[in-house]
């Protein structure tokens, strides 16, 4: 019982010092006494629990800091970059506190330290109250009459829609829905009008440039400043409400913006319906209630996750096999509940799929840390920005990317970003700039790491490509291509070899593993002005959507996102020619027949040709016909299959059979 | 992948300008110098936007929309005009319900680049 507890107790205290760690470093930005307080808040939660299990020098340490931060808290102490040094130094010892290593000896060294910190003159200056500026949440109803053709010149209602969510709550009716909403947006042909519900802290004039691309006869925008809204002359025009179409508006408002409307309801609206008072006091609640469920958290074994994964991904697969033995099945009430597995099984994929998902911030922390300890030791100035790293990624591929992240960081922290002195030479801004940021497009997702250092100096590369004998000296060579020699094993451009960079292992080994990931890593640089590294990821690691091809009886898989291009040809037009090559796009293309790749001697009349293209290389596969697609769970090899690299995993057709997943790039050697 | 942006614009400063402003948002830039080489480069291939002047040689800037509208790949492109053109019905007359905005000459880069970001939503 008592071990089980104490598992739990290191997991939550480690989540805690995550959360320390982090506002720490918030404090070190900018010193908002809400940090302040949430740095005592934990280290007090920290103590508290320590005690009960046993952790004697996690509990005096945190109390030391404890004692601190309150200081801190009642403005006799300020935070500075000394106190921030030794707090961080105290969160990695208690680190290794609760991971059971034996820091105690650390420990009382760091309690010494702070209690010498503590007795030093505590400055008195008093920090200044700063309030919170979070904006009112304002509420306002725009009508949207956009034109039936709004699609044809360009303008994305779906993307505007969308940007409206960002810009807080939103609620929307739709009007004339003759047809379903969804289908006119599908047919990109709207005929109905939309009346929208806005809760957000922008300004009214944020909220029109959301419709910058809209005809001024498109869109009304109207503040909702009390309930009268709704009898004004801007809403008159549009409709006529009566008393319950005006209560399940005003209900709208309060879920979208609460309080909006109670703050400055005027005193008429007393005398309302007894209902309409219910419903506003159900809509609050449900909002609450809401609100509390939004920030619970479980924290689940990952194993466990894996397993329902694992079950999940068979459940699909098993759900293909039924609908294949049951195809010719004429009873109705088989085929609905066929449609209903259907439906359910994929629902429950998307959502296993999605639990699995976690944001990329949950590395922030730890690189943010990465990048002050290396600026401090490397002598140089730089802000490190990060964006969008609310994108969601699976849980696997986070671990995974860590350490190449780490590593590109590095590397743009040594020989990306110059020393100050060398950058004021430069007329640059003394501070170097190293950007993170992240976005969804399409089914992958895309992490770019962004520094306005140096560059890469295509010369030197080169010139360290031809002493390590990876270039001839004759040999020319595109800047692209040199980049691809940058990401061979054993190439590292570092003059001198320094602690942070430069220990032999470089790029290649980042590329290898973004490739593990079945991701691409892809450089552009400018010298002087520094560099961009786009990682480019799929969003899981196990879902694929496929192309099924035949070839004699047996079927391969190749992935939807490589192919370019099909058609069919004529066996002896295709192999008459003398190489194996065919014109595509105005290039000539290796092809490589997977007939003759697996020594089958017969041929069939008419070949499909598959134009492949990854990561800007093209070839073609030559197989017999195009089955169809698949969406599928990819599963990867086993180790003893390695040396076959022309295949990069498997997966299980719909009647249950193998297939493999083809690597056309490695086929052609 | 980069967002690909085709821009027709006859008049060469502009034109850089316009390009050099793109390329530093990321954004990968088809050039053209007139209508008639815009229209080849919409050959089916993926294009997220195009801008185009309204007063160029070899096709002007409202044929090139309506040639390009045509095209069943680029049906609901996002296209930005631009134009220097004051009288702005005659304009307007002939790019009706096709095109998504106007940029009127001269433009703030910033301007230029929230509009830009924002059609290709």
């Amino acid at each position: 019982m008592i071990n089980e507890f104490h598992q739990q107790y290191t997991e939550e205290a480690k989540i805690l010092l995550k959360d320390l760690e982090h506002s720490l470093l918030q404090l070190e930005k900018s010193e908002k006494p809400e940090e302040v307080n949430n740095v005592y808040r934990y280290l007090h939660t920290l103590k508290g629990s320590a005690g009960m299990f046993g952790f004697a020098s996690v509990e005096r340490l945190s109390h030391q800091l404890e004692n601190v931060f309150d200081e801190v808290r009642e403005g006799v102490r300020q935070v500075d970059a000394l106190l921030l040094d030794l707090a961080l130094h105290a969160v990695d010892v208690l680190r290794d506190l609760i991971d059971g290593n034996n820091a105690d000896s650390d420990a009382d060294k760091i309690i010494e330290s702070i209690q010498g910190f503590s007795n030093a003159a505590a400055t008195t200056e008093v920090l200044s109250g700063i309030t919170t500026d979070r904006g009112e949440q304002k509420a306002f109803v725009i009508f949207l009459h956009p034109e039936r053709e709004i699609f044809r010149r360009g303008v994305n209602l779906t993307a505007m829609l969308e940007e409206l969510r960002d810009l807080g709550n939103c609620q929307w009716i739709v009007h004339d829905e003759t047809i379903p909403f969804e289908k006119q947006i599908a047919d990109r042909e709207i005929v109905s009008w939309l009346e929208v519900f806005l809760g957000t802290n922008v300004s009214a004039q944020e909220v029109a440039d959301v419709f910058m691309f809209m005809k001024p006869a498109e869109y009304t925008v109207v503040a909702v400043d009390g309930v009268d809204v709704f009898s004004d002359a801007a809403y008159s025009a549009k409709l006529t409400l009566d008393a319950t179409s005006r209560a399940e508006r005003i209900a709208l408002i309060e879920r979208v913006a609460p309080g909006s409307l109670s703050a400055k309801a005027p005193a008429v609206t007393a005398p309302q319906e007894p209902i309409e008072a219910e419903d506003q006091e159900e809509v609050r609640i449900a909002a609450a209630v809401r609100k509390r469920k939004k920030d619970v958290h479980i924290s689940v074994a990952s194993n466990k996750l894996d397993h329902l994964i694992n079950i999940v991904s068979e459940l699909v697969i098993f759900r293909s096999e039924i609908q294949h033995l049951m195809e010719d099945s004429q009873n109705p009430a088989v085929v609905e509940a066929l449609e209903k597995l259907e439906r359910l099984t994929l629902g429950l994929r998307d959502t296993a799929f999605n639990i699995r998902l976690v944001p990329l911030s949950v590395l922030n922390v730890k690189l943010q840390r990465l990048v002050r300890g290396l600026t401090k030791e490397l002598g140089k100035d730089v802000e490190f920005i990060t964006e969008g790293l609310d994108t969601e990624l699976d849980r696997s591929m986070i671990s995974a990317l860590e350490a190449p992240l780490i590593h590109l960081i590095r590397n743009a922290l040594d020989h990306g970003i110059e020393s100050p002195e060398e950058r004021e030479r430069r007329n640059k801004p003394k501070k170097g700039l190293v950007k993170l940021y992240s976005y969804n497009s399409g089914d992958h997702v895309f992490i770019q790491l962004q520094d306005d250092g140096n560059g890469i100096d295509f010369d030197k590369v080169r010139e360290k490509a031809i002493v390590k004998g990876l270039l001839h000296r004759h040999q020319s060579c595109s800047e692209k291509e040199l980049l691809n020699i940058m990401m061979t094993p054993g190439f590292s451009t570092a003059s001198t070899v320094t602690t942070v960079s430069g220990r032999g292992v470089g790029l290649d080994v980042v590329k290898k593993e973004i490739n593990a990931l079945r991701g691409d890593i892809e450089v552009s640089t400018e010298k002087g002005l520094g560099s961009i590294f786009t990682l480019r990821l799929p969003l899981t690691l196990t879902v694929l959507d496929t192309l099924v091809v035949k070839v004699h009886d047996s079927k391969y898989l190749i992935p939807i996102s490589e192919v370019e291009h099909c058609y069919k040809e004529q066996h002896e037009s295709l192999f008459g020619r003398k190489s194996r090559q065919i014109r595509y796009d105005g290039q000539i293309l290796p092809f490589v027949s997977l007939r003759e790749q697996f020594n089958i001697e017969a041929y069939p009349q008419e070949e499909t040709v598959i134009v492949v293209n990854k990561n800007d290389r093209r070839m073609a596969v030559v197989v017999d016909s195009i089955e169809g697609t698949l969406q599928t769970v990819y599963k990867p090899l086993n180790e003893l299959l390695h040396p076959a690299d022309c295949f990069s995993g498997a997966s299980i057709l719909g009647d249950g059979s193998m297939a493999l997943i083809i690597n056309a790039l490695k086929l052609s050697n | 992948m980069n967002k690909i942006i085709v821009v027709a614009e006859d008049f060469n400063v502009s034109r850089k300008i316009i390009v050099s402003t793109l390329v530093k948002e990321g954004y990968t830039v088809l050039e053209a110098a007139d209508g008639n080489e815009a229209v080849n480069l919409f050959d089916g291939r993926a294009i997220d936007l195009l801008i185009t002047d309204f007063n160029m040689p070899n096709m002007n800037g409202s044929d090139l929309i309506e040639k390009v509208r045509s095209l069943q790949a680029y049906e609901f492109l996002p296209i930005l005009l631009l134009t220097t053109e004051v009288r702005q019905e005659k304009i307007q007359k002939a790019i009706d319900g096709n095109i998504t905005a106007l940029i009127k000459k001269p433009f703030e880069t910033q301007e230029f680049v929230r509009i830009v970001k924002k059609a290709l939503r």
